[in-house]
C-alpha cells in the first residue's frame, strides 16, 4: 500500500479546479450564462 | 457501514489497483495480492462494517473508505468553501446589439445608472474584507456596450485586492462582436480572463444576427484570431466557444474550421449546448431538440470534437463544478434597472427577486429568497453518486423553484456529454 499523491485541503482543491482563469465560475451550462 | 463513496474512483493497471479521491485529490496504490483481494471484497460487498484490518485502516486514514457521517462532514466542508465566495453577476445594460433567435431577454435598452453603480461599488467595498474569493462576471444584454462601467468597477476591485488580498477572478459572457484586440487587452489588464462567446457554426448569421440584420460571424472570428495571436506567457486567459445546437446541426466541418483556427491554442475550448426554451417569445418560432434526440446529437458533436483533438468543455466534473452560481449563498445578479436577482434566466420572476439597489439605502436583500436558492438537502442516492461533489444536488435550482421539476438536472448531469 503506497500513497502516490497526498491529501489536499478541500479549499485548495476547489480553487484549483476552477483554474487560474476561473473556468468553472458560474458556467454550470444549463443556462445561457 | 464504511463505504467507497461516489467521489472515489479506482482502476486496475499492471496487476495493481489505484484508488483516488476527487475530494482530496489523493491517490493510493495497492500491490499486495491479499490486499487486492480484500479490496475487491470491499467493493463487492458495497463497503465494510468496521475499520479493523490494515487495508481498511489505510483507506480510512486516506478518507477513501468513510461512513455516512464522514461524508456529510466532507459535504459541510464544501459548503463552507462556497461560503467564502462573493459571486457577483453584473448586467450593466440589458440592451443588445444582436437579435438572437432563441434569446429570452427583452432587450430593454437601459443601462445602469450612476447612483446604482455607486451603491454596488460601495457594497463590494464594505464586503471585501470578509471574503477569500471575489468573482465578478459581466453579463447582459451585451456587456461590451458598457465598457467604462466594466473597467471602472474591476479597477476598483483590484485596488481593494491590494488591501485585503482576496483572490479576484473575473469573466464575461459576450457575443464577441465588439471584442477588439485593444479592448480585450484593456479587459485583461483589469482582471477579465475568462470568456464565454457563442458561435453557432455555419448557421451563426441566421441564429445570431446583428440588430441591423447583417451577419456577425466573420467579425467575431477576426476578433478571436487577433486575440489568439497574443503571446501565451503574457496572456493567460480562457475562451469557451459555445455552440448552441438545433435539430439539424450536423455539419461537423464547422469544428474542422475551429480546429484550424484555434486547435493549437489551449486557451480555447468548445462547449456544446442544446438550444432550449429559456423563456421569451422568439423561441416559439424555432424547432428545438427534445427528449432522447438531445443527448444523441450532443454525443455526436462531442465525439467529433474528441476525434479531431479539439478541446471540449462537456462532461467536466471537478468539485463544485456543476453547481449553479445562483446556489452560492453570496451570489447575486445586479440588473441594470437596480433589481437584484439570483438566476440570470428567470428574470423578473417573484421567486427570483432577491432585492434591489436603493439610491438612498444601498443594497437591500431578502434572506428568505436567498435561502430558497442556496439551501439543499442531499437525496439518499446522492451518497453513492459519482457526481456528488460536483453537484451537491444544487445544479439548477430554477428547475425546482420556478419550473416545479423535482429532479431535472440529474439525468443530464450523469452524462459524459453534458
Amino acid at each position: 500500500m503506497e500513497i502516490i499523491s497526498a491529501k489536499q485541503p478541500v479549499g485548495a482543491v476547489v480553487v484549483s479546479a476552477r483554474g487560474v482563469t476561473n473556468d468553472n465560475c458560474t458556467n454550470n451550462g444549463f443556462c445561457p450564462k | 457501514m464504511f463505504i467507497l463513496p461516489g467521489y472515489i474512483d479506482y482502476w486496475e493497471e499492471n496487476g495493481e489497483i489505484y484508488v483516488t479521491s476527487m475530494l482530496r485529490q489523493n491517490t493510493v496504490k495497492l500491490s499486495d495480492p491479499d490486499i487486492i483481494e480484500e479490496f475487491r471484497t470491499v467493493v463487492r460487498c458495497g463497503g465494510c462494517l468496521e475499520i479493523s484490518t490494515q487495508l481498511s485502516r489505510f483507506l480510512h486514514e486516506q478518507e477513501l473508505l468513510v461512513d455516512e457521517k464522514e461524508i456529510e462532514s466532507s459535504i459541510e466542508e464544501l459548503r463552507r468553501v462556497m461560503n467564502e465566495f462573493l459571486l457577483l453577476t453584473m448586467m450593466p445594460t440589458e440592451g443588445c446589439n444582436f437579435r438572437c433567435s432563441y434569446c429570452y431577454e427583452d432587450h430593454t435598452p437601459i443601462s445602469m445608472r450612476r447612483e446604482t453603480l455607486n451603491q454596488i461599488q460601495k457594497f463590494i467595498t464594505d464586503q471585501a474584507s470578509q471574503f477569500k474569493h471575489i468573482d465578478i462576471e459581466w453579463f447582459g444584454g451585451e456587456p461590451t456596450l458598457c465598457k467604462d462601467i466594466i473597467i471602472e468597477t474591476n479597477e476598483m476591485v483590484q485596488d481593494l485586492q491590494k488591501l485585503y488580498s482576496f483572490r479576484f477572478a473575473s469573466g464575461m459572457t459576450t457575443n464577441g462582436y465588439l471584442l477588439s484586440l485593444e479592448d480585450f487587452q484593456q479587459y485583461f489588464r483589469v482582471g477579465i480572463t475568462s470568456y464565454q462567446i457563442t458561435l453557432d457554426g455555419w448557421n451563426h448569421d441566421k441564429t445570431r444576427p446583428h440588430i441591423t440584420g447583417k451577419g456577425t460571424l466573420n467579425r467575431i472570428l477576426e476578433n478571436l484570431i487577433a486575440i489568439s495571436a497574443l503571446p501565451r506567457e503574457k496572456y493567460a486567459y480562457h475562451i469557451t466557444i459555445r455552440h448552441n445546437i438545433l435539430p439539424q446541426d450536423e455539419d461537423y466541418s464547422w469544428y474542422d474550421c475551429l480546429f484550424k483556427l484555434f486547435g493549437k491554442d489551449d486557451r480555447f475550448s468548445v462547449l456544446i449546448r442544446p438550444v432550449s426554451d429559456w423563456g421569451g417569445d422568439s423561441i416559439k418560432n424555432l424547432a428545438i431538440l427534445e427528449g432522447d434526440d438531445t443527448m444523441k446529437l450532443m454525443k455526436q458533436h462531442v465525439e467529433y470534437l474528441h476525434s479531431i483533438g479539439m478541446p471540449c468543455e462537456n462532461g467536466k466534473k471537478g468539485p463544485l463544478s456543476r453547481i449553479c452560481y445562483a446556489s452560492y449563498p453570496h451570489s447575486m445578479v445586479f440588473r441594470a434597472n437596480g433589481k437584484i436577482e439570483k438566476c440570470t434566466v428567470c428574470l423578473d420572476h417573484p421567486k427570483n427577486l432577491l432585492g434591489n439597489v436603493s439610491p438612498d439605502d444601498g443594497i437591500i436583500l431578502d434572506e428568505s429568497i436567498n435561502q430558497l436558492w442556496s439551501s439543499s438537502s442531499l437525496k439518499p442516492e446522492c451518497i453513492n453518486c459519482h457526481d456528488i461533489l460536483s453537484c451537491l444536488n444544487l445544479q439548477c435550482k430554477k428547475g425546482m423553484i420556478i419550473d416545479g421539476v423535482s429532479n431535472s438536472p440529474c439525468s443530464y448531469a450523469k452524462s459524459d456529454f453534458f
